[in-house]
């Protein structure tokens, strides 16, 4: 069987081009089905993120679809003339197209290096495939062995180290002051889309109370209603008016108003931290303008962070992420030398098979033609016949198998069993 | 050269390497040096329990336990072992080098332990009871100042919000104001029944007379220590204030005390014997 993969990324194609081959999940289902009926021989999988959309194939070694008849697929499923996106398409074929799926579900090749959501991408992707029935021994191989790979390199290189976002920082920072959180409060002041997604983030914690408050109680009750709080989170509408009051309580602050003043101000909250009886307090700032003023991180047990403190984290730990490139790259090749060695000497095995049958398949042909015709032959005769013939083809298959074994781990180990099953008219496997 | 100097040498030696590789294993993120860290220490620990137990087969246990190599020794098997400990619990990540260092200390003081003479008190039964009193409330401040400790460092990174990824390799501030506080909370007790034997053995003592001890170092600064961990206790429990860097702050300072008393002063002292 040959692999291939064609498709495009962040890297190749534009926004633009990535929208119109995107699929949903209904689109994926079908595009895999209409597949299956046009190349009913090959084996595919059809991966559509965000930031990119490849169709896995594969299929036997002189079958379909071919590179170019791949591309065609995709754009005729998704109504594009190739011309519109085939400037923006990759390909890779057998090894490259391994390691290029290695290097995917390891997300080497993501936006966010070692984010982890690709991996989930990849095998929700395998496992439609797989329900739509497109997925056989050739795939199913490739992509077990591209989990594992994925694994190796979150749990042997630091490549998923640190958060990369606003909200993933905003949490690290927050399990480095609390050991717990199901006894804490957080409390979001306004109702700003990067604050909602750092709570949601936050939420994941399972603090004990959230306290939602804004100018306009209307706009923290749509957000109230919007949230997904978990099992035992208390989740309540607060008022603005007493602000001082709710701080008191809160663990943990997340401020995100468009007020062009700070709302928060040092001299207002100089008590705060013996109101709170000295406990910790977490305040995240991620307004801009910003909401809290500086002065108040210099208070006993508040620990301040404004966007530019999380953003900066976050770009350290990318950075720290990309040193681990290198030591990332060469886990890959490890991985796909020893898949590659394993696949050609799983390879040999049906070559062999089905040279023994082609030469079984003669022998009985001949027999067949030839016993009806020996009347006066005993059964004694008859077998001694059957067994000559028998033990005939296995000499004659002896020489050319024990050479292909020995070839199964070499390079070009194809050569041979393209060679045999040219020479013998053998039919491809599956 | 005996075996006992043998035993403080490799051990201070030991004890050393273990916190320098615990400490380059949380700073450079290395598992092997943490191993490395574990196989050292565990190797002093076995040698010291080796020690204690050649002396209770051949002197019988309250024998030797009057041997003041013997406590000193006891001493550091507990900081060793909770040190060890340290490396397998989440929320004391980090204090096994700082419980090390402590160790080798009172590793290297045993040195000055070896054939100290015995004196009257040593065969009084409460003896042994004081001595190890003290061995646990020592080896709970010093589990409770490297708590501390770790807080100081981590507050300061976390405020100034630098080398981040060090504090993420720390327990969070609040596990290790947890572990300060109940380490002041079970110390305590001890150390107040090991000045509480003491004096009951001074008071019977005729020589030197009863107001004799005001002017020992070691007794003096035992007394003002017990005083800082009584203010302690009260102020980490009933003030509100001392909470988070103060109380951690507090628990190191009070560490340092801790071991001016039991290394330097126990040696300037004409009445500690």
């Amino acid at each position: 069987m040959r692999t291939i993969v064609i498709g495009c990324n962040h890297r190749t194609a534009s926004l633009g081009v990535r929208e119109r081959l995107a699929f949903n999940t209904e689109g994926c289902i079908e595009a895999l089905r209409a597949m299956r009926r046009t190349f009913p021989c090959a084996e595919g999988v059809l991966l559509s993120t965000c930031n990119r959309t490849e169709l896995y194939v594969a299929r036997p070694v002189h079958g379909h679809p071919r590179i170019e008849e791949a591309i065609e697929f995709l754009g005729t499923t998704r109504g594009i003339a190739i011309h519109e996106f085939g400037h923006s398409i990759y390909q890779h074929a057998d090894t490259e197209a391994i390691r290029h799926l290695f290097r995917v579900a390891g997300s080497l090749d993501s936006m966010v290096l070692g984010e982890s959501q690709v991996l989930s991408q990849v095998k929700a992707a395998f496992a439609l495939a797989q329900s739509v029935g497109t997925v056989g021994r050739t795939l199913d191989a490739i992509f077990q062995h591209a989990f594992v790979v994925a694994k190796d390199l979150h749990t042997r290189t630091g490549i998923s180290a640190g958060k990369t976002s606003v909200g993933g920082t905003a949490v690290d920072f927050a399990r480095q002051i609390f050991s717990r959180f199901d006894d804490k409060t957080v409390l979001m002041i306004g109702a700003g889309q990067m604050g909602e997604a750092t709570l949601h983030y936050l939420l994941e914690m399972r603090p004990k109370h959230v306290l939602l408050t804004n100018r306009t109680s209307d706009r923290a009750e749509t957000l109230r209603a919007q949230l997904t709080v978990p099992h035992g989170t208390t989740c309540e509408v607060v008022s603005f008016e007493h602000l001082a009051d709710h701080l008191a309580r809160a663990d943990i602050v997340i401020s995100t108003t468009g007020a062009n003043e700070p709302v928060l101000r040092h001299a207002a909250l100089v008590g705060l931290p013996a109101q709170r009886q000295y406990r910790p307090l977490l305040i995240i700032d991620i307004a801009v303008p910003r909401d809290v003023d500086p002065e108040i991180g210099s208070l006993d047990n508040v620990f301040l962070y404004d966007i530019d403190d999380l953003q900066s984290v976050a770009e350290a730990s990318i950075a720290a992420r990309e040193k681990e490139i290198a030591r990332c790259h060469e886990i890959i090749e490890t991985h796909v030398a020893e898949f590659v060695a394993s696949q050609r000497s799983r390879n040999i095995g049906p070559t062999i098979a089905a040279l023994q049958q082609h030469f079984d398949e003669i022998s009985r042909q001949e027999l067949d033609w030839l016993l009806p015709k020996l009347v006066e032959c005993s059964e004694h005769d008859r077998k001694l016949i059957i067994q000559m013939v028998h033990r005939i083809t296995q000499k004659l298959l002896h020489a050319p198998s024990a050479a292909l074994r020995d070839k199964a781990a070499a390079s070009h180990a194809n050569l041979y069993t393209d060679a045999i099953r040219n020479l013998f008219g053998l039919k491809d496997e599956d | 050269m005996g075996w006992k100097h043998l035993i403080s040498g490799f051990g201070t030696a030991g004890l050393l390497a273990a916190t320098a590789l615990a400490f380059l294993a949380l700073a450079r993120r290395r598992e092997a040096r943490r191993f490395y860290s574990t196989l050292a220490a565990g190797l002093v620990l076995i040698a010291n329990v080796a020690a204690l137990a050649t002396g209770i087969v051949a002197h019988g246990p309250l024998d030797a336990m009057r041997d003041s190599f013997a406590s000193s020794l006891l001493l550091t098997g507990l900081l060793v072992a909770v040190g060890l400990l340290a490396q397998r619990i989440p929320a004391m990540r980090g204090l096994d080098g700082v419980l090390f260092l402590f160790a080798g200390i009172m590793q290297f003081s045993a040195f000055f332990q070896i054939d100290r003479p015995t004196t009257d008190v040593t065969y009084n039964p409460w003896f042994i009871s004081h001595q190890v009193a003290f061995a646990l409330s020592a080896t709970c401040f010093t589990v409770g100042g490297a708590a501390g400790a770790v807080y100081l460092l981590l507050y300061r990174l976390l405020r100034r919000k630098r080398a981040l990824s060090l504090a993420r390799r720390l327990p969070p501030l609040e596990s290790l104001e947890r572990v300060g506080r109940w380490m002041l909370m079970i110390g305590f007790p001890f150390l107040t029944y090991g000045v509480l034997t003491g004096f009951c053995q001074l008071s019977r003592q005729s020589d030197p007379g009863p107001w004799q001890w005001l002017v020992d170092p070691f007794i003096v600064v035992t007394l003002i220590l017990w005083l800082v961990y009584a203010l302690a206790v009260v102020a980490v429990w009933r003030l509100p204030r001392m909470r988070g860097p103060r109380a951690a702050a507090l628990a190191a300072a009070s560490l340092c005390l801790l071991v001016i008393v039991f290394v330097v002063l126990d040696h300037l002292s004409p009445l500690h014997r």
